[in-house]
């Protein structure tokens, strides 16, 4: 009964249960917005998705001091789940920015400095990915990624700060007062939920790289 | 509807396929490890029961020479 209750099984039932939510309050509950019409619907994905994004990478930079201080390589497997998803769901955000922008600007990308900001983040992420693929002493692997990952997350704040810091065509944030209960109520559904996703696969993504840190010591050991 | 429903139902349909691509990816990884990290432990089993009937039949070999 008790292994029935562990974490991540918790974390993929809650999940399985706040989608259909997510879904119903995203598409069924909250109304149409009055000027862009239903299309504002995609919000309810783009906002959580870039949340997730940048607690993933949040979740790297710490991983990676905490990697550098400690040198347990626990860390290393933690920066490294937490960089594949930001990965996932920023990719997401930013698609979804894409299409939403097609509908309301006309154009699916435009060279604005919350874009151009969020699509360099991405870069510099896929290039942590790219550079663990490609190397294969894990002692130089981990530093290095390390490196990166506090290094690149430089850009997040950059990326939050630049629709304040600049005028841009996409919108500033927006305040509890200024969005109607219902459409808030969407937007927290769908943060809660996509939240709960993150740590989801989070979860498993670890218990991954755990096992891959078993497997490398031992063909270590084998050679 | 407006005419804005056929990009949220695009949108929707994405983000659904991308995280089941992820989920169903990180499973089928999660899977080879498990079976590479089964069959380390199950070589190193083989190995280890070979060592001690190795050694067992040294020890007894050498028992009937003397």
């Amino acid at each position: 009964m008790l292994s029935r209750l562990d974490p991540q099984r918790l974390l993929g039932w809650l999940t399985v249960m706040l989608v259909p939510a997510a879904l119903y309050t995203g598409l069924v509950l909250a109304p149409a917005d009055q000027l862009m019409g239903d299309v504002q619907r995609i919000m309810y994905i783009h906002v959580p998705t870039a949340w997730v994004g940048m607690l993933a990478f949040f979740l790297v930079f710490v991983s990676s001091i905490a990697y550098l201080v400690t040198k347990n390589e626990v860390w290393d497997g933690w920066a490294v789940s937490a960089a594949e998803l930001g990965v996932l769901f920023m990719t997401i955000a930013l698609v979804m920015g894409s299409i939403w922008g097609r509908s309301t600007w006309g154009v699916w990308w435009t060279w604005d400095p919350r874009l151009t900001a969020t699509a360099v983040l991405l870069m510099i992420y896929f290039g942590y990915l790219a550079v663990r693929a490609f190397t294969d002493d894990p002692g130089h692997r981990a530093r290095w990624c390390a490196t990166i990952g506090i290094i690149g997350f430089l850009d997040v704040p950059l990326v939050y700060m630049s629709v304040l810091w600049w005028r841009t065509l996409h919108q500033r944030p927006s305040s509890p007062e200024t969005v109607a209960p219902i459409m808030l109520a969407a937007l927290w559904t769908g943060v809660i939920t996509f939240t709960v996703l993150f740590a989801y696969l989070f979860t498993a993504r670890s218990r991954l790289a755990s096992m891959e840190a078993a497997l490398e010591l031992k063909e270590l050991y084998d050679e | 509807m407006s005419d804005g429903f056929g990009y949220v139902v695009a949108a929707y349909l994405i983000t659904l396929a991308a995280v089941s691509w992820y989920g169903v990816t990180l499973v089928r990884r999660i899977r080879v490890a498990r079976q590479q990290l089964d069959h380390f432990e199950k070589r190193a089993i083989d190995s280890a029961e070979r060592d001690n009937t190795e050694r067992h039949d040294s020890l007894f070999s050498g028992a009937d020479h003397e």
